[in-house]
């Protein structure tokens, strides 16, 4: 008994050991070896959540790189910025910064398991240990669970030598379903996600803070966008949206294109532009650029009064 | 409790200590903390469902004993037929009374009455089905005086609800299990070495093959009506390995845990998609269910002994009734009896006992002829899953309308194709590895024995690694709803 006691014991022992190592291995050749670099061409990137995923078409904007990726917390916009901006060129950085961003809900998105396991095996290698405590700490049963799809993950890397991360970390995605603007109004209706919420995540909003830092450190201009969301478009909290904004980001510019004037056959649903939308809104976004709206003195306004000639063609 | 949860990790070493060190010397004390740790264990699920499993340990404690002591026939009949009530009443409400409910207001409204009947909002207590007939073949084989009844009420209990099989089997029968309390049981350095290599062959199935394949499965069979045929087929050979390694990874856990312990378990499962016909897949399948059925319900109806109407019956029986303690839907009756016409032309034909001994005994690779058997065979079953995984009967015609258009000739489409390009490597490696072991009770059982210690060392660490790796997709035991 005491020898099989013994023996099994030695033998976990080892495993467990073995194990760690191999997980800190993987993880630790993945960071020696992966590449963030984006194309040389590359001055703006544009980082958020669905919203500017679907909205951003980058190949229509000229310089530009679209690393937004859906259902992407602020927390995961950092961890990405962190990697790329010291590795590139970047002049700036459109950060999306819309309704659904500030919510409690945003707390699942950065530690629930599903969001857990669909990000953190993109970052696992690269991140600092003060965040890897911080998701430990808020969820560890699922934290430890999502480690063996990190380090497959990270291994499927190494076999197949495929250390380019950069571009891969997210990327414009197309839709080509069209909604009408009845379909929109009763989605508006049965939309729990804004209307029930009153609770904010104040962790998210703490990493949207750590992206400015850390864009200023490195004297990267930081703006923030709203993507286009259609009017039905549930925002009962847009005071609390800009309060925020008011209180937290005074000197960061809200470049609003929230009302950009598309009909519901250019949405997808309520908050995420179609292929159609999408196409003529970074068409418009990219002449903004052309026109030097980040070289104007009052961004904001510049914006504004585009959009209303906008309107005017429509 | 979940075997693949870290609550069992901690539970088992804590059990394991407790029975060889504290309770060693007592056997009673011994039997009592694996009553203790039973309890436990089904509780950490739903502690107010023990009072069923106590309950039913009660009757058919007390109703052993009395039919042990009565000679009157008819009174013997009787109590026979009381354990044969609660027992299967229990089970009937838990587990079909929507069912039947449902299904006689759509007889009714189909004749133009209108019948009112609210469905329950009913939990099935984890394992009924299970300790259910493990507690129904105690009180027969006393009724059939093949038993003594166990004098010992803590035996009997621990018999009842022994933590590594209670809530999916393997259903063990009185005479081989209850035997086994009532003996002092010896620690065996190889015993529990082996039971420990069958635990972790049970955690590759589970963990490696059913919770990655369930991933694909459960996504293929929850949109089927906008996938192609090609991609249905590779949905329903997903699901054909997500059920054996889930149901026989569970098996291979809890029969390596018992040994532990210092039980022997019967085995469930022994390589059935390597049967060759579909009578050798039942020898082979969920071993303690289709025995218990055998044993329990063909027999006594006849078996295959009567004229041919009388086999056809019969068979159907046991297989309709095999389907539905799978659980209340139609779709585990279609399952069961399509087993049946498939079982049929075997019997009839008296080619039912045709393969007894293990395919290509002797030999590394099967011939053509072996092989061809085995493809349809597993393709028979592949079939037969379809039922068994849908929704309902409308989605498996469906799915197999699908699966029967042009469809079928496209190219398979489904969402992270690269990942499920490695799933199917594992289960290469698992087929293997089956393949290499399938004279054994397990498929690790003598794999490396021949090997330098280092060497097979280094292999364990491997099945371990690549359990560790595939971890992620964590989903319950199928076998539980059951």
């Amino acid at each position: 008994m005491k020898h099989f006691l013994r023996k099994t014991g030695s033998i976990a022992i080892i495993f467990i050991l073995g194990l760690l190592c191999f997980i800190l291995v993987v993880h630790l050749v993945v960071r020696v070896t992966a590449s963030f670099e984006l194309p040389k061409n590359t001055e703006f990137l544009i980082i958020g959540h669905s919203h500017p995923t679907f909205a951003y078409n980058d190949k229509l904007i000229e310089n530009t790189v679209n690393l937004s990726s859906s259902a992407e917390s602020y927390f995961y916009n950092y961890q990405k910025l962190k990697e790329v901006l010291p590795k590139n060129n970047i002049k700036a950085v459109f950060i999306e910064y819309t309704n659904n961003q500030i919510i409690q809900k945003m707390d699942d998105w950065i530690w629930g398991y599903e969001k857990l396991n669909q990000f953190l095996p993109w970052h696992s290698s690269f991140m600092n240990n003060e965040d890897l405590k911080f998701l430990l700490k808020k969820n560890n049963s699922d934290f430890i669970r999502v480690i063996s799809t990190s380090t497959l993950k990270n291994f499927k890397r190494i076999l197949t030598f495929d250390y380019s991360i950069g571009k891969k970390f997210g990327g414009y995605k197309k839709m080509e379903r069209t909604s009408t603007a009845e379909e929109l109004r009763k989605e508006a209706l049965h939309n729990p996600e804004i209307k029930d919420s009153i609770g904010i995540s104040d962790n998210n909003i703490e990493y949207l803070q750590k992206m400015v830092d850390y864009c200023s450190q490195r004297n990267v201009n930081v703006y923030f966008i709203r993507s286009p969301q259609h009017q039905y478009y549930v925002r009962s909290n847009e005071r609390q949206l800009m309060a925020i904004k008011i209180d937290k980001f005074k000197n960061i510019d809200l470049l609003d294109f929230d009302r950009f004037p598309l009909k519901a056959k250019y949405f997808a649903d309520a908050g995420h532009l179609n292929a159609s939308g999408a196409t003529i809104f970074s068409n418009w976004f990219n002449g903004l650029l052309q026109k030097g709206l980040l070289t104007q003195k009052s961004k904001e306004d510049f914006v504004k009064k585009e959009l209303e000639t906008v309107k005017k063609i429509k | 409790m979940l075997f693949n949860s870290i609550d069992f990790a901690v539970f088992l070493p804590i059990v394991f200590l407790l029975y060889w060190f504290v309770t060693n010397d007592n056997l009673k004390l011994q039997n009592l903390l694996i009553v203790l740790a039973s309890y436990l264990f089904y509780g950490w699920w739903d502690w107010r469902f023990l009072s069923l499993i106590l309950f039913s340990t009660v009757v058919d404690y007390t109703i052993g004993k009395s039919l042990y002591r009565e000679n009157n026939l008819h009174r013997r009949k009787l109590l026979l037929w009381t354990s044969i009530c609660v027992n299967l009443g229990f089970l009937g409400f838990f587990k079909y009374y929507n069912f039947f409910l449902d299904n006689f207001i759509s007889a009714f409204s189909f004749f133009g009455y209108k019948i009112n009947g609210n469905t329950l909002n009913i939990i099935l207590p984890v394992g009924i089905s299970f300790y259910t007939f493990q507690t129904l073949s105690y009180t027969i084989d006393i009724y059939r005086n093949k038993l003594k009844p166990s004098d010992n009420f803590i035996a009997f209990s621990a018999f009842v609800s022994f933590f590594p099989q209670l809530v999916a089997g393997p259903i063990e029968r009185a005479t081989h299990l209850l035997p086994q309390f009532n003996r002092k049981r010896t620690f065996d350095y190889a015993i529990a070495v082996d039971g420990l290599r069958q635990i972790l062959w049970g955690f590759f199935k589970k963990i490696v093959i059913a919770d990655n394949c369930a991933e694909y499965a459960n996504q293929i069979f929850n949109n089927s009506a906008e996938l192609s045929g090609s991609t249905l087929v590779v949905g329903a050979i997903f699901f054909t390995f997500q059920i054996y390694g889930d149901f026989s990874g569970y098996s291979d856990i809890a029969i390596g845990t018992s040994r532990l312990f210092g039980f022997d378990l019967m085995q469930n499962f022994n390589f059935p998609y390597f049967s060759r016909d579909m009578a050798e897949f039942w020898r082979r399948w969920h071993i303690s269910l289709s025995t218990w059925f055998r044993d329990y319900l063909y027999i006594p109806l006849g078996g295959s002994r009567g004229g041919t109407l009388m086999k056809i019956q019969n068979t159907f029986i046991i297989f309709i009734v095999s389907g539905f303690w799978h659980g209340a839907n139609w779709t585990f009756i279609a399952w069961g009896a399509l087993n049946a016409l498939y079982f049929l032309p075997l019997l009839l034909s008296k080619n039912n006992r045709r393969n007894l001994d293990t395919v290509a005994e002797g030999r590394f690779l099967p011939n053509i002829k072996e092989l061809c058997q085995i493809l349809t065979t597993f393709l028979l079953t592949v079939f037969a899953w379809i039922f068994f995984r849908a929704e309902n009967i409308s989605h498996a015609y469906h799915y197999i309308k699908e699966i029967l258009s042009l469809s079928f000739f496209e190219i398979p489409k489904f969402d992270h194709m690269s990942r499920a390009f490695l799933v199917c490597l594992m289960i290469l490696f698992f087929i293997s590895i089956e393949w290499l072991g399938r004279t054994n009770q397990y498929a690790l059982e003598k794999i490396g024995f021949k090997w330098n210690k280092n060497l097979r060392i280094l292999f364990y660490f491997g099945i371990i690694l690549l359990i560790f790796l595939f971890s992620g997709s964590e989903q319950e035991f199928i076998y539980f709803q059951f």
